[in-house]
Order: structure tokens, then sequence, then C-alpha cells
């Protein structure tokens, strides 16, 4: 899948494109590790070119907030669609997550 | 285990074939096999004596020549192409120089290589050494795929058994009655359905879906019915008889947390029916929300909605209420059901659930599952399977 990468000083932006199924959630979840783990501890990610989000994508997603939480960063969603969104709320994913409703809202609350 | 297997194959000589009517280059072929150390070697003066010969028992190569009296060597190559069993064997042309022409035709009609004459050892060592040593690899990929086919099954048969089949008529001091179904999409899934009585007349039921499908989305599955049911026993006899569906949830919850580095999680409906006021204890762990059936109504149950569990050991979960009446059904089914895909990859979505229970809104619980399952199928048709399917009704006041 393809996943765009910015720098915001010292914040991390992960853009991942289509979907995180069972066939990309293992791309994106090692990404996110690698990244946590070679010293970027100020994540977000930026969900506004996903169409679909499953479970597996989800615990890909889960992982990263432990390791996140493990080292001491931060790790914030922002740019969920109305779909994306209702899937999170059905989990109660919301409450695990810390999620903004814009990208530069998400990166201030980053810094 | 397996490498005793392999063992077994390795340590097989090699069974040859070699097919030409001329008995100089059958005396060369066998000389240079004798000097490779392939003894077991049959032979063959003709095409009609090579396939009397294959018909009966079994090779691992065979060195074919083109042109023989009776059948020739494409004859043959013809015949093997329509004898199923015989599909991985390898055969190799023994050709002269000069019919590069019919060797390209047999390579067409599925021989692997040729080999030319006047024979070459080191080329025979190389030709027959690999053609050899793929047909090897092929058998013991078909053992190994074979051996994980029959594993899945009876990991199957296993799941299977695990969920509770028998669904007890409703009776004056248990009138209720319930009925349940789970497909899998693979041969294991990670949906699950459970219930049982915890006294005389209140019964547990719930129903789970584990993240992802396949052997661990089952292996969580296994686990999580399991820690269920001895909790809700163990609560059940701690709390005499007043068992909070919250707190049962909680305890459950914390335990799955332990050992979960992957972040397996199962989202769960979990519902405790005295089944003869009607009155229900539910509790819904990031589960989508059941539907409650009157005649010709149907409407959602919200409320009491809590995280998945199995991530956050500190969550917190709040018991609902709910009092049914008579005739009530309650409608628990997990996200296969509206997320299956027919071939034009729309879903089956909520509106038309709803419109299928609508319409079976009045029947016993057996027959408004199975109505459900013949839309599903109807509206899949010969889409393949995406999700596990599971489904659970229980209506109150039945009896």
């Amino acid at each position: 899948m393809e996943i765009r990468v910015e720098r915001a000083g010292d914040v991390e932006l992960v853009e991942p494109h289509g979907r995180i199924d069972s066939a990309s959630a293992k791309e994106f979840g090692d990404h996110l590790t690698a990244a946590i783990n070679s010293g970027s501890l100020r994540l977000v990610v930026d969900l506004k070119h996903i169409l679909y989000i499953s479970s597996a994508g989800f615990r890909s997603l889960l992982i990263a907030r432990k390791l996140v939480d493990q080292t001491g960063g931060t790790l914030i969603l922002c740019g969920l669609s109305a779909e994306v969104k209702r899937t999170f709320e059905l989990g109660a994913f919301t409450e695990l997550f810390t999620i903004c409703a814009t990208r530069d809202e998400a990166l201030a609350k980053a810094r | 285990m397996s490498g005793q297997d392999s063992l077994s194959i390795a340590s097989t000589t090699p069974r040859i074939l070699v097919v030409d009517d001329n008995d100089d280059n059958r005396y060369t072929l066998m000389l240079y096999l004798d000097l490779e150390g392939y003894t077991d070697i049959a032979i063959a003066h003709d095409g009609e004596e090579a396939i009397a010969r294959l018909s009966e028992d079994r090779f691992d190569l065979v060195l074919l020549d083109v042109m023989m009296p009776k059948i020739d060597g494409y004859g043959v190559l013809t015949w093997l192409k329509g004898q199923q069993r015989l599909n991985g064997l390898p055969v190799i042309m023994i050709s002269a120089l000069d019919e590069i022409a019919s060797v390209v035709r047999c390579i067409e009609l599925g021989a692997v290589d040729y080999l030319a004459k006047p024979f070459n050892p080191v080329l025979l060592r190389a030709r027959l050494g690999a053609s050899l040593e793929k047909k090897r690899l092929q058998d013991e990929i078909r053992a190994h795929l074979t051996r994980l086919e029959e594993e899945l099954e009876a990991a199957r048969r296993l799941q299977m058994s695990m969920l509770p089949d028998a669904f007890p008529p409703p009776s004056s001091e248990r009138p209720a009655e319930i009925f349940a179904m789970m497909e899998p999409a693979r041969q294991v899934g990670g949906d699950l359905y459970d219930f049982f009585y915890i006294d005389a007349a209140r019964l547990c039921f719930l129903i789970g879906d584990v993240s992802g499908k396949g052997m661990p989305a089952a292996l969580f599955m296994a686990r999580t019915k399991s820690l269920i049911r001895i909790v809700t026993e163990f609560a059940e006899a701690a709390c005499g008889g007043t068992a909070d569906a919250a707190g049962i949830i909680g305890r459950v919850n914390r335990e799955l947390c332990q050992n979960n580095s992957d972040m397996m999680f199962v989202t769960m409906f979990f519902g405790l029916l005295d089944t003869r006021t009607g009155a229900l204890a539910f509790c819904n762990a990031g589960h989508n929300p059941p539907y409650r059936l009157k005649k010709d109504a149907v409407t959602a149950l919200d409320g009491a909605r809590g995280l998945i569990l199995g991530v956050a050991p500190d969550a917190v979960y709040e018991t609902g209420h709910v009092a049914l009446d008579p005739g009530d059904t309650l409608y628990v089914f997990t996200d296969g059901v509206t997320e299956a895909e027919n071939a034009a990859f729309e879903q089956f979505a909520e509106d038309r659930l709803e419109a299928v229970l609508r319409a079976a809104s009045g029947l016993p619980s057996a027959d408004l599952v199975k109505s459900v399952s013949a839309a599903l199928s109807a509206f899949v048709g010969t889409a393949a399977a995406s999700d596990d399917i599971t489904m659970l009704a229980v209506r109150v006041g039945a009896a």
C-alpha cells in the first residue's frame, strides 16, 4: 500500500492510502513500528485517504498505540471519514485513541 | 515429525522407465543410468508396452523415444495427458540431434526436457537430477498440503462441536426458545455464540466476533468461550444468584488482555435473560447492536456500550436493562451478516436484514434464523464468503 511520510518539526506525519485490511495491515503496522523504534515519538496518522479499515487494521493501530505508550510518545489520528469514524465508534475505539478532526489540530496537539 | 516423512521420500531410489525400440540406445542408457546410481529401471520396447507399464506401476521419471512401432512417443504423451493421476510425472525425450522439430512438438504435448543422442553422461545426470528433484519437491508439497488440510478439517470439527447445537423446546419452567447458527468463512472461524442456563430459569446467551479469520481467530474464540462460561458460573455462585453482566464482561476482558501482545480482540453482546419475566440484563462490548423484534416492528437494542475485549485491562463496562414482552424475539448477529457481499460487491446491509426480520417477526426462532440465512444465501449467490456468519435468536414467553 502507498504510505506517504512527511516531517513537521519533530512530528512524523504518516498518510496511508487505500484500505487497511488483512492484505495491507502488516505493512502499515511494520511502518509505524519502524518509525517509533527509530525515534519518532510524535506520530500523527492522517487517515483521510483511507476508505476502509478492518479488524486487522485496528490491530496494527493498537499495537502501535501500545508501543507508543511504552516509549512515552504520542500517537494522534486525524482525517477520519464518516464511514471510518462509524467503525471506530462501534468498537469504542474512540476511547482508545486521540482523534482530531483536522491535520492542523492533530499537529498542534502532537507538539 | 515432518522431518521423518521427507527422509523416507528422499531415501527411496527413483523408479525410471526407459522406452526405446532400439537395443543399442537402451543398452547405453541403462549403462549410464547404472553408473549414476539409478538402479531401479524398467524397460519398454514400444509405446504400447510403455502405456501398459505406466498403468500398472508407479514411476518417478520416463525416458521416452519418439520413433517407435505400434504406439510412438507422441502417442504415449497424448495418453499421459489424459491421465490425471500421472500429472506430475516428468518425461524426458530421447532424440537424435536432427529431430528438434519433433522435440518441440513433444514438449508442447507435455514432455519436460530432451536428451540428444549420442548420450552425454554429464547432461544425463544434470537433466535427470533436475526433473527428479522437482518431482520430489512436488510430492513433498502435496503431502504437506494434505496434512495441513486434514489438520484444518479436524480443527473445524472440534470448533463446531464447541458450539451448542441442542436447542431445547420451551417449557413451563423455561418459557423461552432459542436457535443459533454459525458458518465460518474458512474451515475455522473467529465468530462464536453460546448459551446456557445459569439456574432454573435464567438463560445466559452471547455472540462474539474475534478480530480476523482462520486459525488464530479460532484459538482466541475458544479461549473466550471457556472464560465466559467459567466466569459466569463463578460470578453466579459468588453473588448468590445475582451475577452482574458488566462485572462478568469486565473480568473476562482483564483475562483476555493477558499474554495478548498481538492485540487480538473480540466484540461481544452478552445477555442474561430471566425467561419467566422477560427481564434482560445485557452488556455490549464493541459489538453491532442486536434487533428486538415485536410483531412487524424491528428496533435496534442500543445502550450499555463498552470497549472491545482484550485490549484495555482497565476498561469499565455497564449493564443495560430492558423488559422483553411475551412474543418478543431478540436477534443477535455478527457483522458477517450485514457485510456479506454479492458478486457485484454490494453488501446485504441493515435495510435488507431489517426487511427480512420484519417479515419473519412472528416466527419461532429456528424459522426466523433459517429465513435470514436463506435470504443471505440468495443474495450472496456464488460470491465467496468474506466473513464468518453467525446469528442467534431467542424468543420470550413462547410456551
